[in-house]
């Protein structure tokens, strides 16, 4: 540089330098401190009511370059007050009489405006040291109020809305220091802020705005009360800091703002808001970043797309509008929001434990992202309306006590419309789409979609829940001392449509539910029932539907089991079923009713049903049940606790049991049950060679179970071939228990080797019957037609008629079983146009009764009545035998035998032979009688070519006789009688003394002989009155 | 032939009378076993009713053949009669009647002797 140019450089700055010296100096001069300080106290004096004193007033020119400052140090205004003794708030204020301290006070005046129109535009506010104690007392009174009133307030414009006074075009505030204290006692609020530094830079000129705020404090701490003194809020910020920029019209600012909380308390009545593990938290506690828009004429402000309201890590994003109320307009917003992928688990460690305190015990975590909008005003009463798309990822749920299993892998989408509204104007619908909700719970798996409308009010749930069970999953659900195991998987497709309050009351009327479960693999045992079925499906519809309801209009819930086979093993009766293609419908009525009994109406078919228990077993090609059960506890045994009507229908069943050689076979077995009455529509049986075929009706059931009442009905038996005795085995001893039985062999000592009949007790049941062809106790028979009839321990065939090879026959026969070795046997017998021989061959024991009718040929009838005991073995106790018979024929013919031969001998008989050598009788009529072990044969005409003989006498089982054959009409003059004494197979024959010649002489018969006559009367009238085919 | 004649009405004429026994119900009430069957028992009731059984065949008391009976001079005469309807009729001969003892006589001249039990 040239020397020049130095020299000149050199020489401006010292005359700069001059005339800024020279200029102060003027200031100095024309504005000294002491002059200015008494300006500003004079006018303080105009003013102010309060005490008040401004102790130096300088002029700056520094430090507020460029402009001109005017520097107030010392500021202090006093006015005391009194604060009430027993107010909380007013204990946590600090009580000072100063109102407010300011270090120094320095206003920036533009120096240019001054000097050329001696006009004050304030460009600059700066505050150092300040100290404020701001005070309203409960009845309003406040240490504000220190300003003289003005009489020109009137006129005072209002520019608060649009712009500031003209004189004030401030560009620069600057507080630095600032402590204040504000208690508003009337409004039960206490701030308090420390160390505040602001810094505010722009320009606000004729409603331009561009500034740049900066605030940051200490702390800030406000407290609140109730009207009764309670503490309400508490909080304390600590170290919070906000930055402003904003730019433009108020009309139309753009702006940008943020706020930083690092660390506070804060609490609400007695819950704490900020825990302890957001102090530890290393991020800020609360930190807001907004760009903005904002008209402040309307108080309407748009939040920029990146604005951001987080809380720690916790983001929350905000954008959209929001118009605060004005005179006109209530108000308003317009805006989204969204949060991404919160951690749930580390959320609910900070958040407060009031928050927490409804999930303790529980585990909850998962990523959780909400993203949604609220629109609508705001205002007294009105609530925007929401939206919400809540996304749920890898979340996890644990609560020991409420679930027995953790639940993971939550992930779900729901998406919420919500009008919060609940005035009438303005209510309407909220709510929620499931769009999916999965979770897996061990080896389960449950999928929920849906909605839930109308969430403010009854809310009405419409969900479908699809889900892949794992049976022992459910297990720990159920009560501990259920008897219950399950293994095995079901696929779940279920669907539910209902009000909640329809729901939570489980009112089941209302509901409407419906769905699948897909059982695979099932096993469960069930206290002593074991069922398995590899594949299985239960449908289920509330209401019930019309198929599952036929029967019964209460039925609201329905349910169909399908299935391709089901066992079910019953340990504690031995049953084991096996069935296949099950179809059970069942219709239940309200099953939560109390009042309704529990009942169920049920349609099951089976196409195979193969079941066995103890040692008999059943096996159908087809069967169903059709009915219905009601419950009446109050009744005494299980049927009728159940109160059954049931129409059963069997085809092709198969039943055996080990006590019968061959198996029943069920061609077809349709019945209705009810509880008063069996009615067997059609029982078509074959067993063995034997077919049977029954109906009719059976009366009292249960009561016969119970041992209160006898079983009754009356049923048609028909069959083309029977075998009575197969069947008299089967029917043996049934309805008495069968330790009575064994009792009953034990006190009489019946060898197990003897299994009597016993005819079944309480019952009385009798039987129609019509048997084409029957064995019975080793006969033959054909035609057998009547009833038998079984009443409490006697079994009577009553009038049967049938016919053998031999003869037509009737028989009524009784058979009882008082005790196993002491039976009863009573026949009252009838045969009818019978062949000697036959009746010999067919009834053996004939023989031991008339030993001498073996020795005619021919037809006749014959008549029994008789009865005897037997012991177990049915062999009869000879003591209890007593009968009755009569035997007539005609046209008979005499076998020709050593014994016959000698009689005629004896006899004297001469041509008594036929032509044909035969021995020719035209009739016989004989009555006997039977008593023990003696044969009593009553004295009986015979006609014997030119003879006549009587024949009367006795006999015994062991072969002993007396016979007395005597001679009535003979072609001799004498009469001649032969004694037939000795055993039976070799008796002696001996002429002995007449004894009969005036039996058939009533003039002549002594008493003794008409008795015998009146005996052999009564005797053949009470025999053949029986015969029913006379 | 005479002789013979006279001889055998005289030996008829020398027979020994039998004494006539008027039955006395009031003894025959009660319950007696057969002398021949100490198991056999038959029980006269005041109504004219009665029963009998075998206890050696397992038939007790209860369990045996009912009857009617009525007495006329020394004749007994026992109406058994079963369930089917049955009667069977006897007329026997009292030949002997004490407290403890009794005995009868059926029509083929063979006598049984009970003792009340």
């Amino acid at each position: 540089m040239k020397k020049g140019w130095k020299i000149a450089l050199i020489s401006l700055a010292s005359l700069l330098g001059l005339v800024i010296v020279v200029i102060s100096v003027a200031c100095w001069l024309l504005f000294t401190p002491a002059r200015l300080s008494s300006i500003v106290n004079k006018l303080a004096e105009d003013y102010l009511t309060c005490e008040n004193h401004f102790e130096r007033v300088d002029l700056s020119l520094f430090k507020t370059y460029p402009d001109v400052g005017i520097d107030v140090a010392g500021v202090v205004l006093v006015n005391p007050y009194r604060m009430p003794d027993s107010n909380q708030l007013a204990a946590l204020a600090t009580y000072n009489d100063t109102l407010a301290h300011v270090g120094h006070l320095t206003v920036g005046i533009d120096l240019r405006a001054f000097l050329k129109d001696r006009s004050i535009i304030v460009r600059q506010l700066r505050l150092d040291d300040v100290q404020a104690n701001l005070y309203t007392a409960p009845d309003g009174w406040s240490n504000l109020s220190v300003f003289k009133s003005s009489d020109t307030e009137e006129t005072v414009e209002d520019t608060s809305s649009s712009s500031l006074p003209e004189n004030i075009q401030l560009e620069k505030i600057s507080i630095n220091h600032l402590s204040a204290q504000y208690c508003n006692l009337q409004q039960n609020m206490l701030a308090q802020a420390a160390d505040l530094n602001l810094q505010l830079k722009g320009s606000w000129v004729a409603s331009e705005v561009d500034a740049k705020l900066s605030m940051e404090m200490e702390r800030l701490a406000v407290n609140m009360a109730d009207s009764t003194g309670a503490m309400t809020v508490a909080a304390s910020l600590q170290k919070p800091a906000l930055t402003l920029d904003a730019r433009g019209t108020l009309k139309n600012l753009d702006g940008n703002l943020k706020l930083t909380i690092p660390d506070a308390d804060a609490a609400l009545g007695k819950d704490q808001y900020i825990t302890e593990a957001m102090h530890q938290n290393r991020h800020d506690l609360l930190t807001v970043k907004m760009p903005f828009h904002a008209d402040c004429d309307r108080m309407a402000f748009t939040l920029g797309e990146k604005t951001t309201l987080s809380l720690l890590e916790y983001d929350l994003n905000v954008a959209g509008d929001v118009a605060l109320a004005n005179d006109n307009e209530p108000m308003t917003v317009d805006v989204r929001y969204e949060f991404d992928r919160w951690q749930v688990a580390d959320l609910m460690a900070v958040l407060p434990s009031f928050i927490t305190s409804s999930l303790k015990g529980m585990s909850v975590d998962g990523k959780a992202s909400i993203s949604g909008t609220a629109k609508g005003v705001v205002a007294d009463g009105r609530l925007p309306l929401v939206d919400a798309k809540v996304t749920l990822s890898k979340g996890s749920f644990a609560a020991p006590k409420m679930l027995p299993m953790p639940v993971k892998d939550i992930n779900g989408v729901l998406q919420a419309s919500l009008n919060l509204n609940s005035d009438s104007m303005h209510k309407g619908p909220s709510r929620v789409v499931i769009d999916t909700l999965s979770a897996k719970a061990k080896k389960s798996q449950l999928h929920l979609s849906g909605s839930v409308d109308d969430l403010m009010g009854d809310m009405l749930v419409d969900v479908a829940l699809k889900g892949q069970l794992n049976l022992p999953d459910l297990r720990p659900f159920l009560p501990e001392d259920m008897p219950l195991e399950m293994s095995g998987s079901s696929r779940a497709d279920l669907k539910v449509k209902s009000r909640l309050s329809e729901i939570t009351s489980m009112d089941l009327t209302k509901i409407t539910a419906g769905g699948t479960l897909d059982f695979a693999k099932l096993d469960v045992v069930y206290d002593s029932i074991h069922a398995v079925s590899p594949q299985l499906r239960v449908a289920v519809s509330l209401p019930a539907k019309v198929a599952a309801t036929a029967k019964s209009k209460n039925n609201i819930i329905g349910a169909r089991i399908t299935g391709g086979k089901l066992d079910v093993q019953m340990e504690s009766t031995g049953l084991d079923a096996h069935i296949e293609k099950p179809d059970v419908l069942v219709g239940l009525p309200n099953i939560l009713d109390e009042k309704q009994p529990l009942a169920a109406t049920f349609n099951i078919t089976m196409n195979k049903v193969n079941a066995e228990m103890d040692s008999m077993a059943v096996n159908a090609d087809n069967l169903s049940l059709k009915g219905n059960i009601r419950n009446d506890k109050d009744q005494s045994n299980i049927i009728k606790q159940w109160h059954p009507d049931l129409d059963i229908d069997l085809h092709r069943g198969v039943l055996s049991m080990a006590s019968m050689q061959e198996p029943v076979r069920l061609t077809s077995f349709r019945f209705n049950y009810k509880p008063e009455v069996c009615d067997i529509a059609q029982a078509d049986i074959l067993w063995g060679v034997s077919d049977y075929h029954l109906n009719g009706k059976v009366y009292g059931l249960e009561d016969w179970m119970s041992h209160t009442d006898m079983l009754t009905g009356s049923l048609n038996f028909s069959s083309t071939y029977a075998d009575i005795d197969q069947l008299l085995a089967i029917l043996s001893g049934m309805g008495t228990p069968e330790d009575t039985i064994t009792q009953q062999r034990m006190e009489d000592d019946v060898p197990k080797e003897a299994n009597p009949f016993i005819v079944p007790k309480d019952v009385n049941v009798k039987l129609n019957t019509h048997i084409g062809r029957c064995i019975a106790f080793g006969n033959d028979l054909n035609d057998l037609a009547g009833s038998v009839t079984v009443n409490d321990g006697v079994a009577v065939l009553d009038q049967v008629g049938f016919t053998c090879r031999a003869a037509r026959m009737e028989l009524t026969g009784v058979y009882k079983s008082p005790r196993v070795n002491h039976l009863f046997v009573g026949l009252d017998f009838h045969l009818l146009d019978i062949q000697f021989e036959e009746l010999l061959a067919m009834v053996p024991s004939i023989d031991t009764l008339v030993p001498m009718l073996k020795a005619f040929e021919g037809k006749g009838n014959f008549h029994l009545a008789a009865e005897c005991n037997l012991n177990a073995f049915y062999q009869p106790k000879m003591s209890t035998l007593i009968g009755a018979a009569a035997i007539n024929g005609k046209d008979l013919v005499v076998m020709d035998n050593e014994s016959i031969a000698t009689i005629a001998k004896l006899l004297q008989f001469k041509n008594w032979r036929e032509k044909d050598n035969n021995i020719g009788i035209d009739s016989i009529s004989v009555e006997a009688q039977v008593f023990r072990k003696e044969i009593i044969v009553y004295p009986f005409q015979l006609n014997l070519h030119n003879y006549q003989l009587c024949i009367g006498g006795r006999h015994t089982l062991v072969g002993n006789c007396n016979y007395h054959l005597e001679l009535l009409k003979c072609p001799l003059p004498v009469r001649l009688a032969v004694d037939v004494n000795g055993n039976l197979s070799k008796p002696s024959i001996k002429l002995g003394p007449v004894q009969y010649a005036d039996l058939y002489k009533p003039e002549k018969q002594n008493a003794m002989e008409a008795r015998t006559l009146e005996i052999k009367r009564l005797v053949r009238q009470a025999l053949e009155a029986n015969v029913r085919s006379k | 032939m005479a002789l013979l004649l006279v001889g055998a009405l005289a030996f008829a004429a020398c027979e020994p009378e039998e004494t006539t026994v008027v039955v006395d119900e009031d003894l025959l009430i009660g319950t007696w076993y057969a002398a021949d069957n100490f198991q056999e028992y038959w029980r006269y009731d005041m109504t004219h009713t009665g029963e009998t059984w075998d206890v050696s065949e397992d038939v007790q008391e209860g369990e045996g053949t009912r009857f009617n009976w009525s007495t006329t001079e020394d004749q007994l005469r026992i109406d058994l009669f079963g369930q089917m309807g049955q009667h069977v009729y006897y007329d026997y001969t009292v030949t002997d009647q004490k407290a403890s003892s009794l005995t009868w006589r059926d029509s083929y001249g063979n006598s049984r002797t009970f003792y009340r039990k």
